[in-house]
Order: C-alpha cells, then sequence, then structure tokens
C-alpha cells in the first residue's frame, strides 16, 4: 500500500482491534435468514404465520428481486462453503472476510431485513425486528470478540415498538446504534410518528443510522418498470437517502433532538454535496415552508450528520474526485464502510488510494478514527 | 470614506407608496416606510444580483408554542427578492434565513419633507 499510515492500520486492525489507529468497517453486514431467527422469535400468531408461507421472502418482505443468486455463486466459490441467498452469512463468515481484508472492528447491520419497512403486517414487522435482535446479540456473544458491534434494529411500522427495542437495548455492551432501514420507508423519516425512535436513540447517545435497500415495491422506490436488479440498484439507493434526508431535514428532526446524530450508510458519498447545497438553495427560497430549521441544512449537516463511503463506484482513483466530495462535507463526517460480505463491498484500499491528498491523520480518522468516535467504540 | 447626504425622495411620495427606489452614486437604493419609519437598503440582492427591493414585502415564518403550527414573526418585516425569494429584514438588512447574508442598508435622516440617504 502506498500510504504507511494505512499500511500501519491494516497491520494493527489484523492483530490490535482495540488500537485507535484500526480501520473500521462502519457498515458491515450478516445476511440472516428467517430460519436463522427463527427460535428466537417470540411465539404467537404472528410467528406461526411467518413460518407458514412457502415464499416468505414474497409474502413477509413483499421481495421482488433482491440481491440475485448469481451474485453470489460467482464469487471465489472455493472459499466458501455456502454463497447462495437463501442461506445465512453468519457472522463467523463475516469476521474471517474481515481478517482477510485487514479491517478492525465491525458495526453491523441486517441484510433480508433492510426490507423491514416494506413488511406489509406490522405484526411481522415487531416480531421479526424483535428476533433479529436477539439473534445478532447470541451471534456476537457465541463469536466471543470484544470488537463486533450491531446496531439496533427497529420497526419504523411500530415506533413505540421500535423505541422498546431502543429501551431494551441501549445497554448491551455491543450495541451501537440505531438501525432504520430505508427501504420504502413511509411515512417518511421526518414524520413526526417517527419520533419515539428519535428520541429513545438520543436519550441513551445512540446515532440512528439510515441504510437503503432495494426490491420492494414501496414508494418511493417505483419498483415496476424497473426490469433488472441492476437498474433498480443503481438509482434507488441514492434515491431513498435524498428523499428520507429531505424529509428529516425539512420536517426538523436535526433541529428538534440537536443531540442526535445521524448515519447515512450504503449509497456513498456523491449525492451528498449536491443535496446539500441544493437543499441550502431552496431552504433560502422557501424557508416559509420550512420554519421548523433555524440555520442551514449544511449546517445541521456539518454537525449531526455521517456518512460511509461504500460503494465508491467506479470512482476514479487518479483524481482528486473522492476527495473533493469528502471536504465538501467535511473530513469529519465521513466513515470508511466495507460493507461486508455484499457482492458490491469496497476494500481499505479502494478508499485510501483515493486519499492521497489528506494528511495521515485525516486519513486515519475516515478509515477508523470518526466511526470509533461516532459510535463510541 | 465619509458619508454625505443624498437627496433620496420627498416624504409625500410615501403617500401612496410603501417604498421608493432611486438612484444615488450609481447605486439604485430603496427607501421603505414601515410604522412611521424609514428605512434604506440597496436594490442588490448578494444572491445574483437581483432587484430585491421591488419585491414583495411579508413576515418571516416561524414554529409556534406548540413547536408545530406555522405563524408570522410579528416583530420583523422583510422583503421578498422577486428572482429567488431571499429575504431580507427591512431594518437591518440580515437575511431572514442566515445572518451571515447581508445586504447593504444606509442611514436615513428626514428634513422639512426631504428624505436624505447618507452615503
Amino acid at each position: 500500500m502506498w500510504n504507511r499510515i494505512i499500511d500501519t492500520m491494516a497491520q494493527k486492525s489484523a492483530s490490535d482491534t482495540d488500537s485507535e489507529l484500526t480501520v473500521v468497517d462502519a457498515d458491515a453486514h450478516v445476511q440472516e435468514t428467517l430460519d436463522a431467527i427463527k427460535d428466537h422469535m417470540e411465539e404467537g400468531p404472528a410467528k406461526d404465520l411467518i413460518y407458514s408461507s412457502p415464499i416468505p421472502m414474497s409474502e413477509v418482505y413483499g421481495l421482488d428481486t433482491g440481491t440475485p443468486t448469481y451474485v453470489y455463486k460467482s464469487q471465489a466459490p472455493e472459499k466458501r462453503e455456502k454463497h447462495i441467498l437463501d442461506d445465512a452469512i453468519a457472522l463467523s463468515e463475516v469476521i474471517r472476510l474481515r481478517e482477510e481484508l485487514g479491517v478492525g472492528p465491525l458495526v453491523i447491520t441486517p441484510t433480508i431485513n433492510l426490507l423491514l419497512p416494506a413488511v406489509n403486517n406490522d405484526q411481522f414487522a415487531v416480531k421479526i425486528a424483535d428476533a433479529y435482535n436477539k439473534w445478532i446479540v447470541d451471534e456476537i456473544e457465541a463469536e466471543g470478540l470484544p470488537d463486533t458491534y450491531f446496531n439496533i434494529l427497529v420497526p419504523p411500522q411500530r415506533p413505540q415498538k421500535g423505541a422498546e427495542q431502543i429501551e431494551k437495548w441501549a445497554d448491551n455492551p455491543n450495541s451501537k446504534g440505531v438501525c432504520m432501514p430505508l427501504t420504502g420507508l413511509y411515512p417518511p423519516a421526518g414524520h413526526r410518528i417517527h419520533d419515539p425512535i428519535y428520541e429513545a436513540a438520543e436519550k441513551h447517545g445512540l446515532p440512528v443510522c439510515f441504510h437503503s435497500g432495494g426490491g420492494a415495491w414501496n414508494f418511493p422506490l417505483a419498483h415496476r418498470w424497473t426490469e433488472t436488479y441492476a437498474e433498480g440498484s443503481t438509482w434507488l439507493h441514492p434515491t431513498q437517502h435524498m428523499t428520507q434526508m429531505v424529509s428529516l431535514m425539512y420536517n426538523g428532526v436535526p433541529e428538534r433532538y440537536p443531540d442526535l446524530n445521524f448515519v447515512h450508510q450504503e449509497a456513498g458519498i456523491g449525492w451528498v454535496p449536491y443535496l446539500m447545497y441544493r437543499m441550502d438553495d431552496h431552504y433560502l427560497e422557501f424557508s416559509y415552508e420550512i420554519p421548523a430549521l433555524d440555520k442551514l441544512p449544511s449546517e445541521y449537516i456539518k454537525d449531526q450528520f455521517y456518512f460511509t463511503t461504500q460503494p465508491l463506484g467506479h470512482t476514479p482513483s487518479a483524481s482528486d474526485y473522492i476527495a473533493t466530495c469528502i471536504e465538501s462535507i467535511g473530513t469529519d463526517r465521513v466513515m470508511f464502510s466495507g460493507d461486508l460480505p455484499h457482492a458490491d463491498f469496497d476494500t481499505p484500499e479502494e478508499l485510501s488510494d483515493r486519499l492521497r491528498r489528506f494528511d495521515d491523520d485525516t486519513v486515519a480518522d475516515i478509515m477508523g478514527g470518526t466511526a470509533r468516535k461516532v459510535f463510541d467504540l | 470614506m465619509s458619508k454625505a447626504r443624498q437627496k433620496h425622495s420627498d416624504v409625500t411620495e410615501f403617500e401612496s407608496a410603501d417604498r421608493v427606489i432611486t438612484e444615488i452614486k450609481g447605486m439604485e437604493i430603496a427607501v421603505f416606510k414601515k410604522d412611521g419609519s424609514f428605512h434604506a437598503m440597496a436594490n442588490y440582492c448578494t444572491h445574483q444580483g437581483g432587484p430585491l427591493c421591488e419585491g414583495g414585502i411579508t413576515k418571516p415564518s416561524q414554529l409556534g408554542d406548540d413547536g408545530w403550527e406555522w405563524e408570522y414573526d410579528e416583530e420583523r418585516s422583510c422583503v421578498v427578492c422577486p428572482w429567488h425569494g431571499w429575504r431580507y429584514d427591512i431594518e437591518s438588512g440580515a437575511n431572514v434565513d442566515h445572518e451571515n447574508i447581508r445586504a447593504p442598508t444606509y442611514d436615513v435622516e428626514v428634513e422639512d419633507g426631504t428624505v436624505y440617504v447618507l452615503r
């Protein structure tokens, strides 16, 4: 690797994940399945219905096309025992990949349950969120590693139930944030219906992590007519974040919860400067419709918002494009994410190669220092 | 640079208008009459140079005591730039949405029915 700070961080990540100079993946994943969390789900009519379905991904999650199975099948089959979508990619596999790539601490987000807002039955959504949280806690404790953390999954359909999940798990030593999936999140993130979640998260000092996902029907995804996975995935991630951020911002959520941090995951960072400047322009032009804010949207972003870098996309590594984006947002606002074990993951070098303009301290912050601060690792 | 009194307008012109715009030393300057007082501001929006003082006059919006209902800030008046809607406090020249943005303002004196701007 070209940069001595990255060399040092990779070495330390492999051997000493408690070191302040380690690469943190601020958006790693497990790939849970309904089968995996079954034993953790409360008995009752909701569970019976969920597990009686022969096609639960369609009937429960409303999934149309998620990550296609051929994506996983083509990936280094000799290194994986199981890699088809129907099987869980549990924490042990993610940790193996982490060590292979020289990444240190992981902050875990679910995979299938990025679709949780699209679950049409609120009873199911509540039970699934509860079961997932119990399962991931057990998974982390079973691995016995002190540097693997999770975001508490909340069911947006029933925000008060989401607040109860936060209250339940906030004191767990491995819970570091709240996972608010964005796939078809409706009402959008700025609606007051979600206030119990924001209130509970702020109370416990947990950042709310917004994570986009695909394959469902809900607005604003408009899944019909996006006939391929590629077409949907290309635009739905940044679109979800943009839609939800505007709602969050213009309805004054960061103003009402000034001690609450927000993390936007898995849309990369290219959309952020564009939307940030656009929101500022609209605020100055239409502030009579936005009395909930007391300062420019960009000022809230620089105070309370963070962004993970994956996917970097096919951005040129020989230019300053990514570095300029990061400077526009704020070098203290951006965190490396690998998105392990998903097929579109980024290696740490993929980001560090694009940070040549920054000094060592800034690089260290982007690669892991800021995530340590945001998630209190 | 010392400021000199520049004749701007006659008080009688404000009997039928809430503002008068006059060019003084190459700069269009508007004088507004509000609650019996006169306030002068450059007819130039610092956004993209629009004719700021030709816009409508309104009051800034804010949230009520319940933290939700929209209401007007009755203590302030602002002129709305007709180009992009940026809004400036008539008295201070400050953009009502961002204090670092300001339109130039000028002192006003009235004597013997004549409105003077100091520039």
